[in-house]
């Protein structure tokens, strides 16, 4: 049995009746991670979106999603509240903007792990902590009293991851997580979410279009252009064998920079030596 | 004019527009169109009801109503509109030196206009009636002294903005004089900021004018005005309400219309105010 | 923040200090002498010019201009204005409670233009482009446009003289401060529920909002923090909206005989009582400069950036 199953997922404008994902339909097993690769404006976030419900009202979704068997579209809007942060943990592309700039940090985690958990300020304050210092943040009390606009970008990243952790969700919808952030951070940021799936056995649907990371972390990968999916598989056999043109495209302009990137540095270590 | 092409396709502000226009051009011909004497009193026909030979009444000297509406758009909109027009040449040109020149005459100009902007306009409307004595120009004159400051700040923000613009840069470097530059280029550009910001300004000092005439401050009597007319049919509010009705509707649907043609002005400028939401991937 | 406040109030002096310079040089464009209205007011039979010079020398009128400027702002920094022309009274004894009484619906005014265009402006914002929030910003954009005399007369005609409710005018117990408040209120309300609906339905847009509800947070939280940052932007407005009651109330007080400021300064017009107008300008102003100051520096408060940085 399949952890989450979307069949024939369509999401469109009430307005102007634009289509913006046409029907998609995947499948993701417990503990897995699925990448979802494609341009920007090619649908990736509104279909991640479209999972948890949380498209903004002027768009309207149909088909079927299942988790665990229950199908989400009959659930009413507080079951699936519920759901989201417990099941699905989502983290958003731009830590920055994530967390209400007026309050502390710790407002809004402890706001969640209420919500969820029912754990009351002491306990989830020594719950993140533990959380925080997993994903490499030191003083992490000290940092849950700071505002948003007094961290970084990664470190409020790895702030939601911590949050994610603590929540111990079954999916964690990562949308971009790396998109905002300097090489260093990504790297760390692409760390954590591994070794989260490691040790909590939770299945990661990530949001790219680095395909350096999608091809170390994602078990499947599918590739989406103007809301259609051209192409799912696992990871290596896509790398490997590209059935679409557009696929073999997107792989062939990442291997020509980091060709030229590598033919660079051979260059200035023959220069070097 | 993007500004007038996006201004056309909405409905309203063109209405809006269209109407103000035509209510104008009322009080600029009220005497060929005007079917009394707004000033006849006719005592027989005192708190006459509407008639095919007077349509809104008379009021409570037997003056026709609907003379007296029409010849009082001319103190309670065009005289209004003249000050504007005044307060607006005097701001724009005082936000252009200011902007475009900088350094120290930008900082005494705008320590002036900080000066000017911490009274409220109404207050200062007060004073300036209660020294130099009651009367519409004398209003007239504290607005222009007041409001010029508002437009001499928000002009000297988009000159700021634009000369910023390339090709503002580029007719400098090839030596283009600031004569030339201010008028060809920027002017054009900040035109339309200005229409934004006066229409919206236009319907407050409507209200403000009225309001001051309406406590005897304002245009002497027997002159029409309608505010004054409000405040006349105040004195029989009781035994004739009615009479509320005709300068009240004048009033409300000329600041409505200045409303509208403001709000519709600034959607024209930023046309994505108006679409819905904006969808984000 | 210690610092921001200390900077904020050093330029607020000179300003101050600008202001009732300017109050003070509005007298001397008058066209008619002060000494002559004084003599007229005492209904003085024949007024010479030998009698307007010593009443000049009384009031210290003959001395230089700065002298007399410094003078009235060294007495009108202790509430002494001088005597009323027509009255013949200290200014302050008039001025005084009337600017008590002005100041009262004022603040109930601010009370109630903020408990109002907040829950009127949350209302709409959460049900952007529906009924309740078409119906609601037509009848408030009628009400803006509405001269607040006509809504007065209006009110007065409905709920005192039809349905016999209220007093019609005067200052007598709290059902007196009903109307005069409500007519106040409405025109502002009109005004600044559009701002607090905007700025929610700005924020509305936030990804914090997003990660809010992708967290499961319930939809009441979520409001509360959307509030919570739309009301930065409002607290400012807010704090304006005092001094621009205090000086915009004089058509209302005029309807409803409220014994304030604005009645007081309408009947000194008409005198050409200077000293009254004088005080009134400069109350008026100063309150203006005053909570201008106030605004930017709660503002400051409420934003962290702008706290943190300073």
């Amino acid at each position: 049995m399949a952890l989450l199953e979307v069949n024939n997922l369509r999401v469109w404008d009430a307005h102007t009746k634009r289509v913006i994902v046409h029907n998609t339909s995947f499948t993701l097993e417990e503990g897995k991670c699925l990448a979802i690769v494609g341009e920007s404006g090619s649908g990736k976030s509104v279909t991640c979106r479209a999972l948890a419900q949380l498209n903004k009202k002027s768009l309207c979704q149909d088909g079927e999603i299942h988790f665990r068997n229950e199908r989400l579209q009959i659930l009413s809007e507080k079951q699936m509240r519920k759901k989201r942060g417990k099941n699905f943990c989502m983290i958003l592309q731009n830590g920055m903007t994530a967390f209400d700039p007026s309050c502390k940090i710790k407002v809004h985690l402890f706001e969640t792990l209420k919500t969820h958990l029912n754990w009351e300020k002491k306990r989830s304050e020594r719950k993140m902590i533990q959380a925080m210092e997993s994903v490499n943040l030191k003083n992490a009390k000290e940092i849950m009293n700071k505002y948003p606009h007094q961290l970084s970008g990664g470190m409020l990243q790895r702030i939601m991851i911590a949050l994610a952790l603590a929540l111990e969700p079954d999916i964690i919808i990562a949308d971009e997580p790396t998109t905002a952030l300097d090489t260093i951070s990504q790297c760390e940021v692409m760390e954590q979410l591994r070794k989260i799936r490691l040790n909590m056995n939770c299945a990661i649907i990530l949001v790219s279009h680095d395909l350096g990371v999608v091809r170390n972390i994602a078990d499947e990968v599918l590739v989406m252009k103007e809301g259609k999916v051209l192409e799912k598989g696992d990871t290596p056999s896509v790398f490997a064998n590209p059935a679409h043109d557009y696929t073999k495209y997107l792989i062939k302009t990442r291997s020509t920079i980091s060709d030229n990137f590598i033919k660079l540095m051979e260059r200035s270590n023959l220069v070097k030596s | 004019m993007r500004l007038i092409r996006n201004l056309v396709r909405d409905k309203l502000g063109i209405t809006s527009l269209l109407f103000l226009v035509l209510v104008m051009l009322m009080g600029v011909f009220a005497p060929i169109i005007a079917p009394h004497d707004p000033l006849a009193i006719n005592m027989p026909l005192r708190y006459a009801s509407p008639s095919w030979e007077h349509l809104l009444g008379n009021d409570h000297l037997g003056r026709d109503v609907l003379s007296r509406i029409l010849y009082g758009i001319r103190a309670s909109v065009l005289w209004i509109f003249l000050a504007l027009i005044i307060s607006v040449c005097i701001g724009t040109v005082m936000g252009f030196i200011a902007g475009y020149y900088r350094g120290i005459v930008d900082s005494i100009i705008m320590r002036i206009c900080d000066v000017m902007l911490s009274f409220p306009v109404y207050v200062i409307t007060i004073a300036i009636v209660g020294i130099l004595g009651v009367g519409l120009e004398n209003i007239l004159f504290a607005f222009v002294l007041m409001k010029w400051a508002w437009f001499a700040r928000i002009i000297r923000t988009s000159v700021l903005q634009y000369i910023e613009m390339e090709y503002v840069k580029y007719a400098r470097t090839i030596g283009l004089s600031h004569r030339s530059i201010i008028l060809r280029h920027i002017l054009p550009l900040t035109f339309s900021d200005i229409a934004v910001v006066a229409s919206s300004s236009m319907s407050s000092m409507i209200l403000q004018i009225s309001g001051l005439s309406f406590l005897g401050l304002g245009i002497k009597a027997p002159n029409a005005e309608w505010g004054m007319m409000l405040s006349e049919a105040r004195e029989v509010m009781f035994t004739r309400p009615e009479l509320m009705i005709a300068p009240g509707v004048a009033i409300i649907s000329v600041v409505i219309g200045f409303n509208f043609l403001s709000d519709s002005l600034q959607v024209a400028l930023n046309p994505e105010l108006r679409q819905p939401s904006k969808i984000i991937e | 923040m210690g610092a921001y406040i200390a900077r904020r109030i050093l330029i607020t002096l000179p300003l101050l200090l600008a202001v009732s310079f300017l109050t003070f040089l509005l007298i001397s464009f008058s066209p008619v002498e002060p000494a002559e209205v004084i003599l007229r007011a005492q209904e003085v039979p024949l007024i010479t010019d030998e009698l307007i010079e010593r009443t000049n020398e009384e009031l210290g009128l003959d001395k230089p201009f700065i002298i007399q400027y410094f003078h009235w702002l060294i007495s009108s920094l202790q509430l002494d204005f001088g005597n009323s022309y027509v009255k013949n009274e200290p200014v302050w004894n008039l001025v005084g409670p009337a600017f008590i009484n002005t100041f009262k619906l004022t603040v109930a005014s601010t009370i109630v233009i903020i408990i109002f265009s907040v829950l009127i402006g949350v209302i709409c914002a959460v049900n952007e482009r529906k009924m309740v929030d078409r119906w609601m910003r037509t009848i408030l954009f009628v009400f803006t446009a509405t001269p607040s005399y006509l809504l007065g007369a209006v009110c007065i005609y409905l709920f005192s003289v039809k349905l016999d409710l209220l007093p019609t005018s005067g200052m007598e117990g709290v059902e007196s401060y009903i109307l005069p408040v409500l007519v106040t209120s409405l025109g502002y309300i009109g005004i600044y529920f559009r701002n607090i609906r905007s700025a929610m339905i700005n924020n509305l847009n936030e990804d914090y909002v997003l990660y809010g509800r992708a967290s499961g947070l319930s939809e009441y939280t979520i409001t509360w923090h959307i509030l919570r940052n739309s009301l930065q932007v409002a607290v400012s407005i807010f704090c304006m909206a005092i001094p621009l009651i205090l000086g915009g109330t004089v058509v209302i007080e005029n309807v409803f005989a409220w014994p304030g400021l604005g009645s007081l300064s309408i009947g000194a017009i008409l005198n050409r009582d200077f000293p009254i107008i004088q005080a009134y300008v400069l109350i008026v102003a100063v309150a203006f400069v005053i909570f201008n100051m106030i605004s930017d520096i709660l503002n400051a408060m409420l934003n962290p950036r702008i706290r943190n940085d300073s």
